[in-house]
């Protein structure tokens, strides 16, 4: 019971640290902060949908598509969001990516509707069966798929030439001009990698949690969630931080399942909407006793 | 007369006030019920956004909570007046202290960070409320909400649907944009301005950035709280939809399109974005997307929106004659320093690294009344940082720093400035779409005691600006600048920027003033100029504590030099000893130079 | 075709609104050292930065092998054969000390190559090779930003101000280099406030105050001449 709970926190961790992945590689890249993140999530749920609707396959098979599928639209993106502003306060971006993020949720809304649909699962529904103990194949696919893309992320980023540029341009982009690299490719790039890894999460969760065009705003706060905690601007920070919020999402309201007394001291706080609310909470607390969260430089404060 | 047909034909008012005219005739030219509540939500809208304009355009944050702070007002109107049948003289009143307490409460954590970092913070707010609304079904009726809202009542007498909520709301519309004129005007206006645009340039003239943004910040939610409650009398049902996202998109729209510091642009904003999905029925349900890309189109080209662009046609097509200035008044001179024995300035034993960096090792020395000091030594020595330590920018890691022997060291930057130490920057910092004798004048702001309540009681004309201005003209007079005090300040040559500067820190009637390179950039008769400039203001006790590189216009002008290298102090003395000093000298030059044979 | 490898022929430009180069004119030939010395203030970096690219020239040519500058992109510098090394240093501190070296370079196998040259010039720079940059002292991070800077074999290399915040010994440490690289055909442009170790590693030199050129000449006589203190703490 407890593994089965442990797993199914240790699938959304995964899915949300590729979300949060993301977001930090575009954050550390444009010093932007990409409101849309969320919403690719969403439409990269949409695209695997409609993939399928074509062509039945597992989800692993379509991954690959969605992905690149995902990256073109990133790099459209920042030509629309972030390079017609790059020279203004950053908090324009932020006002474009929102103002896109209208666009793509309601969009979303218009061809699709509002209803909640279903996407497919990476191999199937279903459980397995591994030394007496049942966990879900497509838990067990998420957490795989996952680590293989965050390794794969890993090695873009450390060992190859690309990969230095990147991540040079995150860190000086002057100096990273200086001895000549493009930068506007390598942001734009960055962007489109950002979304390819969006776009993963986004099929990925689009099985177990369905998808509607709302999800976005949702998707993005705890993508932000997990950057606080991790420590804003750090890759691992926030993997760590995307584990801890799905921990926390999963493991709490399922307390009374492991300890059956606390069903009746307070029925109330072990559901989901409030463990939502205690997450947000905590989060308000973190930025005012730790901005910097666990691995992070101390987060900009205002004069 | 003259003063109030001036007002009205300045900048783009004739337009404004012609549309206002058009607004008010409007209503009686409807024909349906349906057409006066669209009315009335653009008025609820308005309303709305002429309260977000506090904090998203007069401060510069992007909150992301005005929409829930409207659901909130909406929610307690409500709940108070269906389950409670309280009437409307307190229900308003409660929608609008409900959203001021949950501001006050967010305020702490947040408000301190980086303006996306808020915003994403504040939008975490808004996601907590809609859970809470749609699982307190006892209280809210849970995602169906409440219906069967009475109609607004006060004091017993109903106000009717129809036109009487439209006149109602309107009314509130009118007020909001009073209340909205009154504080963004004068000095208390000027030092919104200054905030926004330049935090340390507002911190240097003794302006608590923090306090300003706090006080919009409640006052958003304030007018947020109101529109609520007016919406829930007006549509007579709330649910969580009050408080979802869309509200603060259409918020968010209102005030990018019409213009983020304008009212005209608020019910301009207001009126075309609640119409657009009427004028589009097409569009039906891709109006949002719409909104979306004209909140993008409207970001790159024009984001001061559509009120700022005509006031750049306006200003384009046909300038302004200039007004007339105030007439200069005496400065009340440097104020009275303590006892008149003892330095002024006290620097004990100053430390400060930055990670493995040494940048300050143990600085002691001090300035006395009225002297001018020097500061040199090579790039990188601890000059500036010294500078800042003692403006407390930055804090020192141990040592004491005291002013007429009251420490300052561990004060915030505000008021340090407040307590007597002005000073200029080495890149200029003026705010350039601001006037000169204005960006002069807002330094006045500590010592008028202004703040939020005496710019709301002020007159028709704020006296304290009026006295601000007054005494900013005979600053320009004394730096020799007062024939461009019109001017905006971006406009203007980097000499005479430095010397606007220089009048701005003197409005601080400061016993102390730092110049940080001030005669960079200027050519050679402006050094000259600004050099018997100071020597006049020492004369009259103000001390100066000069850094600088250029040695033909500091050496003349310093009483005492002191070198720093290295964050070392190697030598102190009169300007004659420290240029032959051999530890200066090498740190200059590398090695100690030769004596010619 | 004058044999000149940097011609700066009359720039004026502006840098924080200041205007810092009042038209200057100097020029640097093919593999010989030539020092900047003057007070700060005096225009030394914004020249640098405006052969970069970094600072718009208002007015005059910069030629690189007769061919002018102005118009190119800052990224088109280092494969025209510019290499920098700015004020500061900033080496990318989140890569190593190799990494930092392989990032400047054009494929991966030249550069693997490139790399073991520059760490026979600096061997100090061998033994952190898999340090990140922000760990690496001032001295380590200058040599870095110089070897930086040479991956692509620069015909002319800016090197600008080395020696802040160093200590003097580290500085004459890094300045002796200078000949290392002038032997094998860069030339050096040298930015320094040290007014006597820049003019012991350079042939030549150029004093300038207040964005102009004042005097020039060969740097053993500037040495010798001995009135340099005029230039800095003149009054």
């Amino acid at each position: 019971m407890l593994l089965q709970i442990l797993v199914n926190a240790l699938a959304l961790g995964a899915s949300y640290a590729l979300l949060a992945l993301g977001f930090v590689l575009i954050l550390n890249a444009t010093s932007a902060v990409n409101f849309t993140h969320g919403d690719m999530v969403m439409a990269a749920g949409y695209v695997a949908i409609a993939l399928f609707s074509i062509v039945p396959v597992p989800g692993a098979l379509l991954l690959p598509l969605v992905m690149v599928a995902m990256a073109v639209l990133g790099f459209v993106f920042s030509w629309f969001a972030y390079f017609p502003l790059k020279n203004r306060p950053p908090v324009s971006v932020f006002i474009s990516t929102i103002a896109l993020g209208i666009v793509f949720q309601n969009s979303a809304n218009a061809i699709y509707g509002a209803e909640p649909r279903k996407g497919p699962p990476l191999l199937s529904e279903g459980l397995f069966e591994v030394a007496g103990i049942t966990i879900g194949k497509q838990a067990l696919g998420i957490v795989v798929v996952a680590i293989v893309l965050i390794l794969a992320q890993h090695l873009l980023l450390n060992r190859t030439g690309i990969g230095r540029k990147l991540r040079a341009t995150a860190q000086d982009r002057q100096m990273a001009e200086a001895i000549g690299i493009r930068v506007n490719r390598m942001i734009a790039l960055t962007f489109a990698l950002g979304a390819a890894l969006a776009g993963a999460a986004g099929l990925m969760l689009s099985n177990t949690f369905f998808v509607t065009p709302t999800d976005g705003t949702n998707y993005i706060i705890k993508a932000y969630i997990a950057v606080t905690i991790g420590g804003w601007g750090s890759l691992t920070g926030a993997v760590c931080g995307a584990l801890i919020i799905a921990l926390f999402e999963v493991l709490f309201p399922s307390l009374p399942l492991l300890i059956p007394p606390l069903e009746a001291i307070a029925p109330w706080l072990f559901t989901q909407t409030a463990s939502t609310i205690l997450l947000y909470l905590g989060l308000l607390a973190i930025m005012f006793f730790r901005p910097q969260g666990l691995f992070g430089e101390r987060v900009q404060r205002r004069v | 007369m003259n003063a109030a047909l001036n007002w009205s034909i300045s900048g783009v008012r004739p337009l404004l006030i012609l549309g206002g005219v058009l607004l008010a005739a409007w209503p009686m030219l409807m024909s349906s019920a349906y057409e006066l509540r669209i009315f009335t939500i653009v008025g609820i809208y308005a309303l709305l956004a002429l309260g977000y304009q506090f904090i998203f355009g007069h401060s510069g944050a992007l909150a992301l909570t005005q929409g829930s702070f409207f659901g909130v007002g909406a929610y307690v109107t409500a709940v108070l007046s269906v389950k409670f049948a309280l009437g409307g003289e307190l229900t308003v009143l409660l929608s609008m202290a409900l959203p001021i307490a949950l501001a006050a409460l967010i305020a702490a954590p947040v408000l301190r960070l980086e303006s996306h970092y808020f915003a994403l913070a504040t939008l975490g707010v808004g996601q907590v409320l809609v859970l809470v609304a749609v699982a307190w079904q006892e209280l809210t009726g849970g995602a169906n909400g409440l219906s069967g809202i009475p109609g607004l009542t006060l004091f017993g007498f109903e106000v009717k649907k129809g036109y009487a909520i439209m006149a109602a709301v309107w009314a509130c519309v009118a007020a909001g944009a009073f209340l909205s004129w009154r504080i963004t005007r004068g000095l208390y206006g000027a030092a919104l301005h200054i905030s926004r645009e330049n935090p340390i340039a507002a911190l240097s003239v003794g302006i608590d950035t923090a306090k300003l943004r706090y006080a919009m910040f409640l006052l958003s939610a304030m007018f947020a709280g109101l529109a609520g409650a007016l919406y829930a009398h007006t549509i007579r049902v709330v649910s969580p939809e009050a408080l979802e996202f869309p509200i603060m998109v259409a918020c968010l729209t209102i005030t990018v399109v019409g213009g983020r510091t304008h009212i005209a642009g608020a019910i301009l904003g207001a009126i075309l974005i609640v119409n657009l999905p009427e004028w589009f029925r097409a569009m039906d349900k891709y109006y949002l997307i719409a909104y979306g890309v004209t909140l993008l189109a409207m970001i790159i080209a024009a984001p001061y929106g559509l009120i700022g662009l005509l006031e750049q046609w306006r200003a384009k097509l046909w300038p302004e004659a200039p007004r007339r200035m105030p007439k200069a008044v005496p400065l009340l001179s440097l104020r009275a320093t303590g006892p008149a024995f003892g330095p002024l300035l006290e620097i004990r034993d100053v430390h400060k690294r930055f990670g493995g960096l040494r940048a300050l090792n143990g600085i002691t020395l001090t300035v006395a009344r009225g002297e001018i000091f020097g500061l040199i030594g090579p790039n990188g020595s601890g000059k500036t940082t010294l500078l800042n330590v003692i403006t407390g920018i930055y804090r020192a890691d141990s040592g004491s720093v005291s002013l007429d022997g009251a420490a300052i060291h561990a004060l915030p930057s505000f008021a340090i400035a407040q307590s007597g130490i002005a000073r200029t920057f080495q890149n200029i910092n003026l705010v350039d779409e601001m006037s000169v004798l204005d960006n002069v004048a807002v330094a006045r702001y500590g010592l008028e005691n202004a703040g939020l309540g005496q710019t709301v009681a002020a007159g028709w004309s704020d006296p304290a600006w009026q006295r601000a201005r007054s005494q900013a003209m005979s600053l320009l007079d004394a730096l020799g600048v007062q024939s461009v005090a019109q001017s905006a300040a971006g406009t203007l040559a980097h000499g005479l920027k430095r010397k606007v500067e220089v009048a701005r820190a003197l409005a601080l009637e400061p016993k102390l003033l730092l110049l940080d390179e001030p005669a960079a950039g200027l050519n050679e008769t402006e050094q000259v100029d600004l050099a018997d400039r100071l020597r006049s203001f020492a004369r009259s006790g103000l001390a100066i504590l000069v850094i600088e590189h250029n040695m033909p216009f500091l050496m003349p002008l310093a009483e005492r030099m002191a070198c720093l290298d290295h964050g070392d102090l190697i030598a102190v003395g009169a300007p004659a000893d420290i240029r032959v000093d051999p530890l200066v000298v090498e740190a200059y030059l590398g090695l100690p130079e030769k004596t010619s044979a | 075709m004058s044999s000149k490898l940097l011609e700066i022929e009359d720039i004026t430009a502006r840098y924080a609104q200041i205007q810092a180069l009042r038209g200057v004119s100097l020029f640097v030939d093919q593999g010989e050292a030539v020092a900047l010395i003057g007070a700060n203030g005096a225009g030394k970096s914004t020249l640098m930065k405006c052969v970069m690219g970094l600072v718009a020239c208002e007015s005059g040519f910069v030629r690189l092998d007769g061919e002018d500058l102005a118009r190119r992109p800052v990224s088109h510098r280092a494969a025209l054969g510019v290499g920098y090394s700015p004020e500061g240093r900033r080496i990318f501190p989140g890569l190593t000390v190799h990494e930092n070296l392989l990032v400047a370079s054009r494929d991966n196998d030249d550069g693997r190559a490139r790399a073991e040259d520059i760490y026979a010039i600096f061997p100090a720079l061998r033994q952190k090779t898999g340090e990140l940059g922000w760990s690496l002292s001032g001295g380590q991070q200058q040599m870095l930003a110089i070897g930086r800077a040479l991956m692509l074999r620069p015909r002319l290399l800016l090197l600008d101000e080395p020696s802040l915040g160093l200590s003097p010994l580290l500085t004459t440490e890094v300045l002796t280099h200078i000949q290392t690289i002038t032997a094998s055909g860069t030339a050096v442009l040298l930015a320094e406030q040290n007014v006597h170790k820049a003019l012991s590693v350079s042939h030549r030199a150029y004093v300038i105050k207040l964005g102009r050129v004042v005097k020039t000449s060969v740097s053993s006589e500037l040495l010798a001449g001995g009135d340099l203190t005029d230039a800095f703490l003149g009054a």
